[in-house]
């Protein structure tokens, strides 16, 4: 975080899905009217994070420089809602207006979602999901075609899905690997096209140190994920064949419920499917969850 | 036509078959904080859930995007008791 900046983040949540007391459930209109119309709001309707992240929109002031926004949003619809199969349009939306990280990136598709197998019986789930759409990034490639096929397995009893642990520290872990083919037409602003397809893989790992005595109210969550191209011609050629990001964060909930919560975010790396630009960032952040 | 009470008990032990935590006998409890479990976890409980439902005559399939959207353990009891008993929303 740059000295003497000061930062001040908002996450807002505009989905009803979290708005769950501990105790007595109040109220939830807002929830009621996305079940209404199958609609969820997330900060990513892609990501399978393993703590889901809220939609957010963040303002920052700094005292020497200009002022700039971030809003991280995601959209999605149901078509088709199976205990074993989801088909649904999608959007997202990424934004960040700060000169060193800039972002602008608009993502619209068609996303499906199978799971095979019982979690509750079966050692290993197969959570799959496949991804074509259309993406418009205004700082780095342009607009392209983006289509994906990632794979998530769920074993609770290895951690994979839930925590594992002793009563006084906690741990969940989640790994994915997938596929990605992107045609683009203005790869990081050469002015020309190209296209790459891409192997990912992600890890995401949790901890939760004296879970029971806190009821999880201190969370650590890093995250890191990795892209390498393994076939690529036009303007992709002139660069790099590997990508990676690291995300990891701190956060302590300040009230039972775990909706108000202090916490430090630091990211590291690229990441070329939300167009983000090779980086280093490390916020401090007021968060809001409902 | 199951009652809530007849169906709580099956939808706990699902729970309970994959968390292993007691904290999914409490209705109150939370499935993301307290029982610290994944989006994709919570979807995936459409499946069993499923199995409780369609076991009954009426029973309609619980989609994984409603298992999803389950925040406690109330709120998952309630949402199987619905399909058990054929109510959509």
């Amino acid at each position: 975080m740059r000295r003497g900046t000061f930062f001040f983040a908002c996450y807002t949540l505009c989905s009803g899905l979290y708005a769950q007391d501990a105790v007595t459930p109040p109220e939830d209109p807002l929830g009621d009217l996305a079940k209404q119309f199958h609609l969820s709001l997330r900060q990513s309707v892609l990501d399978k994070n393993v703590i889901e992240k809220p939609a957010s929109i963040q303002f920052v002031h700094p005292s020497n420089g200009q002022d700039s926004y971030a809003i991280d949003a995601g959209l999605t619809f149901r078509l088709v809602d199976t205990d074993h199969w989801f088909v649904g349009p999608l959007a997202e939306y990424h934004r960040q207006t700060q000169i060193s990280k800039a972002q602008d990136n608009f993502q619209a598709g068609l996303t499906l979602i199978n799971i095979t197998g019982d979690v509750s019986k079966d050692p290993v789930t197969s959570f799959i999901q496949g991804t074509l759409k259309y993406k418009n990034d205004r700082i780095t490639t342009g607009e392209a075609l983006l289509a994906k096929l990632e794979y998530t397995p769920l074993a609770p009893r290895a951690g994979i899905g839930t925590s594992i642990g002793s009563g006084e520290f906690e741990f969940i872990w989640q790994p994915t690997v997938g596929l990605q083919y992107e045609s683009a037409d203005d790869v990081r602003k050469t002015k020309q096209s190209g296209e790459e397809a891409r192997a990912m893989a992600n890890i995401e790992i949790g901890l939760f140190p004296w879970a029971s005595s806190l009821r999880h109210r201190l969370q650590f969550v890093a995250r890191e994920t990795c892209w390498h191209s393994f076939a690529r011609s036009g303007a992709f050629d002139k660069f790099g064949a590997d990508y990676d990001i690291f995300r990891a964060s701190l956060t302590w909930y300040l009230d039972t419920g775990r909706h108000f919560g202090v916490g430090i975010d630091y990211s590291n790396g690229s990441d070329p499917e939300l167009g983000l630009l090779r980086q280093e960032l490390t916020t401090l952040s007021l968060k809001v969850k409902f | 036509m199951p009652t809530r009470e007849e169906v709580k008990p099956r939808v706990i032990e699902k729970l309970l078959m994959v968390t292993h935590k007691p904290a999914a006998s409490d209705e109150k409890s939370d499935l993301s904080n307290d029982l610290v479990m994944s989006p994709p976890l919570k979807k995936a409980m459409g499946v069993p859930y499923s199995n409780i439902s369609r076991s009954y005559p009426a029973g309609l399939t619980v989609s994984m995007t409603d298992a999803g959207d389950c925040t406690t353990v109330k709120d998952s009891i309630d949402l199987v008791f619905k399909r058990s008993n054929g109510k959509k929303g």
